[in-house]
């Protein structure tokens, strides 16, 4: 064992690139929320963006290093401390045996990331060592971290600094959406088009790594409410019988029976995972 | 058959939009050469009643040189045509599991010995896998089984519950929340991340009716 969980904070699970090619069988591909700033903790340590870490939303960690080893955080403005000394993300974090590592609550953003210098020694399920926290499996032992947990490092290392810091993670309460027309973008007429285009949402409670919920006047829709179940990825904005848009984030369904009327890039998604309840969107058609 | 852009790294395969057995030979005939051809760049398949999403990688290969390989595809050759299977699920129907039974014979002024026999003798195609890990969408119903949700869905619904909803019916593979009239439960595993999968679209389903003492004994068997 090379760490020991003291605190599991809020919901803090074991995410990499997600599980491809089984969404046949109605496996949701899961991974980070916000894929870029994932890739820049691994980045700081030179990992491969392919390294699982610990996804933490809301609230961090706190651990006990029991072998030397070196760490980085990036993504949400969570506070971080090494034995109750303040230090920042974006640098190497080097751990000893007996140090204490404690991410605190997020006061800017949502999910921060955690990555090694040396490889979690996680079972993979299906190719991917990421969670899914709705069907219990992936990650450790398919749930979301909580105190006592011990987890391996395979490789452990302590590297020294190549760099200066890196810049914290860009974060707004505030974001123009960019997106592509989905595919039944057509079926709107051209009065609910641009009520989509010119309104201004906002993030409602219910948000989580399957999808966001939006909140906006409603866009009433005509005889047509519902598809022919198909496909989604994540990114894509649904439009609910009810009027309201969801977008499908990481563990989002596989397909799915509402209107799919746009679809957020990658970029997009990372930086809307950032956003908390009461955030404002609008959406910007870039094709 | 229309090929459209799905994003920024997805394409959509898009049938006639009708649900129709003529429709699902399509889509599994190129859902099932999609899988044999492996072509490099593709992240994941997901066909559907009437459509196939595919994601694929940008760095490895760009939607216009992937809507040239999948427009190129020519399926018109029989030996295309997949193996059918047909996968067996037994499946108890004593009201102590069929939760909706009761109230399923009230709507549909049907017996429970007549709802079981209905539910029981149809072969079923396994249109797709979706909603939620191994749910299989199954077309096939009678339509003297058609029955709409009930109208304060449950909060939990047990693993393997077998359901009817509107001209639907299937097994829930997960506790979940849900909306389903439950008729009876499966003591088998649909979906086991430790096993291959049970069953895939495009394969044949046949509920198989069991008693209680067998439920319990194959339910023990699973644990």
């Amino acid at each position: 064992m090379s760490f020991e969980i003291v605190d599991g904070g809020f919901i803090s699970t074991v995410q990499d690139k997600g599980r491809w090619g089984v969404q046949d069988q109605g496996i949701p591909v899961s991974g980070c929320m916000d894929v870029a700033s994932a890739n820049m903790a691994n980045a700081i340590l030179g990992n491969d963006p392919s390294y699982p870490l610990l996804e933490m939303c809301m609230k961090g960690v706190t651990l006990i290093a029991h072998i030397s080893f070196s760490a980085a955080f990036y993504g949400a403005d969570m506070e971080i401390k090494v034995n109750n000394e303040l230090t920042s993300q974006g640098k190497t974090i080097a751990l000893n045996p007996g140090d204490q590592l404690k991410i605190g609550f997020a006061k800017k953003g949502v999910y921060g990331y955690l990555a090694f210098k040396g490889v979690l020694d996680i079972p993979k399920v299906y190719n991917s060592s990421s969670t899914y926290l709705p069907a219990k499996f992936g990650g450790y032992l398919g749930r979301k971290l909580q105190k006592g947990d011990r987890i391996t490092l395979l490789c452990p290392e302590q590297i020294p600094t190549r760099h200066s810091v890196i810049k914290a993670r860009n974060i707004s309460s505030e974001n123009l959406l960019e997106c592509f027309v989905g595919p039944e973008w057509n079926l709107l007429t051209d009065q609910q088009k641009q009520k989509v285009i010119n309104s201004e949402f906002t993030i409602s409670k219910d948000i989580n790594r399957i999808g966001y919920r939006l909140e906006s006047e409603k866009i009433e829709l005509g005889n047509q409410k519902e598809i022919i179940s198909s496909g989604m990825v994540k990114g894509t904005v649904q439009l609910t019988s009810g009027g309201d848009l969801i977008i499908m984030m990481a563990d989002a369904p596989t397909t799915g029976g509402y209107l799919r009327i746009l679809n957020l890039n990658s970029k997009t998604c990372d930086s809307l995972a950032q956003m908390n309840t009461g955030g404002k969107v609008r959406f910007n058609i870039i094709n | 058959m229309e090929i459209k852009k799905f994003g920024e790294t997805a394409l959509i395969i898009q049938f006639e939009n009708v649900i129709s057995v003529d429709v699902h030979q399509k889509v599994k005939s190129y859902y099932y050469y999609l899988s044999n051809i492996s072509i490099h760049g593709i992240l994941s398949v997901i066909p559907a009643y009437t459509s196939i999403t595919i994601q694929f990688d940008d760095t490895i290969i760009d939607y216009s040189e992937l809507k040239f390989i999948v427009s190129d595809i020519n399926i018109q050759h029989p030996n295309n045509l997949p193996i059918q299977r047909i996968v067996e699920i037994p499946v108890c129907y004593d009201a102590s599991l069929g939760l909706d039974l009761a109230d399923v014979e009230n709507q549909l002024k049907l017996s429970v010995d007549e709802i079981i026999k209905l539910h029981s003798s149809n072969l079923y195609t396994v249109h797709m896998i979706g909603f939620s890990p191994g749910f299989m969408y199954l077309g096939g119903l009678s339509p003297q089984l058609y029955i709409p949700r009930k109208s304060t869905p449950r909060l939990k619904i047990p693993a393997g519950a077998v359901g009817l909803a509107d001209q639907q019916t299937g097994i829930y593979p997960q506790a979940t929340p849900g909306g389903w009239q439950i008729i009876g439960q499966t003591p088998i595993s649909m979906f086991d991340v430790n096993q291959p999968p049970k069953v895939k679209m495009g394969d044949k389903v046949k509920f198989e009716p069991i008693d209680l003492s067998t439920y319990q004994q194959l339910n023990q068997n699973n644990l």
